[in-house]
């Protein structure tokens, strides 16, 4: 979805803001909320980032980082059918009138979850797409109503490959909860193809769907390079 | 709440009390697996550990060669990788190139090796414009490279992690990994700064 989300090239967000020795965490709640993701909800972190981003435009510019994690965690326990919706909203007139959150521990399991965000692992890459290293590819201008991870800023743009990730599952399906595979590429840009000005490169890691092949030195943009 | 209640929970925080008793409660997780998890990634995952492959890669160069080829593999050869870091990719800085990452969709991050990301990092102003206008991104955080210098952004788009390899500074030939890794911050390897020397 073309959301707020997508924030390559917008102007207007001033400068960045740096706060020096910054901590891990703000508030106590910002760890809690960074904790209850790691429980067992029905629904990729493609989910999550799609409950972000429907979160609205207003509300997703104006809440935090944790914020949106709680919405993204509240929303994937309604919709998966795990939480109730009433269950929530009567935990939260409790809690606001003083009722204590429940202790439950399980130090087998804790130690479990641990171990297990540490712990290297490596997707299987399948077979590589239609795209080779060096092909020049057009970013499909398709503006799809879901999920996406294919950003404005460079649909309709002319890149080359130069990497191939395998074959990995396509966001687009993943956050609606279907399984489908799509070779994935790293595409390099040219700042100028995809600003009309500057002189740096910008890659990103595009899936198959999201790209055309694009005829060697034929764009509107007049030659490309391939190196 | 109730009007003398001045010091109850504000919306948020009872937002997420509640969240956290509902999933207690349906044992979807446990206290103490919160707690495990938030005092790992306070305490334990860090920029530190990015900060060792960084010295590891300049002291010895079948390393570095490594993790250029497959970062995955050379970084988990150090027994790290996990959550937001099942494929990493490293990209070094070397002389005329200079690399920086960002994610401009959210806030995609390489977690097993730099740990959480900083606030500006997340934020919308880096976001937007570091795919746009890096040299001055760069500059105003106290970055200043020389024109000649290309730039190259890794926008972490897909499920890639980019970790940014800095260039050795000069003057530490005598320095061991250890005191080496002890140069490294986070900054230089997501690519908004560089190692100065000691």
């Amino acid at each position: 979805m073309d959301g707020v989300h997508d924030l390559g090239g917008v102007e207007g967000f001033g400068a960045v803001v740096v706060e020096a020795d910054e901590p891990v965490f703000h508030h106590d709640w910002e760890r809690r909320v960074f904790g209850c993701n790691f429980a067992a909800i029905p629904g990729g972190v493609d989910a999550f980032r799609h409950a972000i981003e429907r979160m609205g435009a207003r509300a997703y510019l104006s809440t935090s980082y944790y914020e949106h994690w709680l919405v993204a965690i509240e929303t994937r326990a309604v919709a998966s059918g795990i939480v109730p919706a009433a269950d929530l909203e009567a935990a939260r007139v409790a809690v606001a009138a003083g009722a204590p959150v429940p202790r439950r521990d399980d130090p087998d399991r804790a130690a479990a979850m641990v171990a297990a965000v540490q712990t290297p692992s490596r997707p299987v890459a399948g077979a590589t797409g239609r795209f080779g290293i060096g092909d020049l590819v057009r970013v499909s201008r398709r503006s799809p109503s879901g999920h996406t991870r294919c950003p404005r800023y460079v649909r309709g743009a002319v890149g080359v490959v130069d990497a191939l990730h395998g074959t990995v599952r396509l966001p687009d399906a993943s956050a609606g909860g279907r399984e489908v595979d799509a070779p994935l590429y790293g595409v390099r840009f040219r700042a100028r193809d995809l600003w009309g000005t500057g002189a740096h490169q910008v890659h990103l890691d595009l899936w198959e769907p999201y790209l055309e092949p694009e005829p060697t030195g034929v764009t509107s943009m007049g030659e490309h390079e391939h190196g | 709440m109730g009007e003398h209640h001045t010091e109850g929970p504000s919306d948020v925080e009872a937002r997420v009390a509640a969240l956290e008793t509902v999933l207690v409660e349906r044992g979807l997780i446990t206290t103490d697996t919160i707690e495990a998890i938030v005092q790992a990634y306070e305490h334990d995952i860090g920029p530190h550990l990015g900060a060792a492959v960084v010295a590891r890669a300049w002291t010895d160069p079948d390393y570095r060669e490594r993790l250029l080829a497959d970062g995955t593999a050379a970084i988990a050869e150090l027994g790290l990788g996990g959550a937001q870091g099942e494929v990493i990719v490293t990209k070094a800085n070397e002389p005329g190139v200079h690399n920086v990452v960002v994610c401009t969709l959210c806030s995609c991050y390489p977690w097993p090796v730099l740990g959480l990301p900083p606030t500006w990092y997340k934020d919308a102003a880096y976001r937007s414009r570091v795919v746009r206008e890096p040299r001055a991104v760069l500059s105003e955080m106290g970055l200043d490279l020389a024109d000649d210098v290309e730039i190259r952004v890794w926008d972490s788009t897909a499920e890639v992690r980019y970790l940014i390899l800095p260039e050795r500074p000069e003057g530490t030939e005598e320095l061991d990994a250890e005191a080496l890794a002890a140069l490294v911050h986070r900054d230089a390897m997501v690519g908004v700064a560089v190692v100065a020397a000691p």
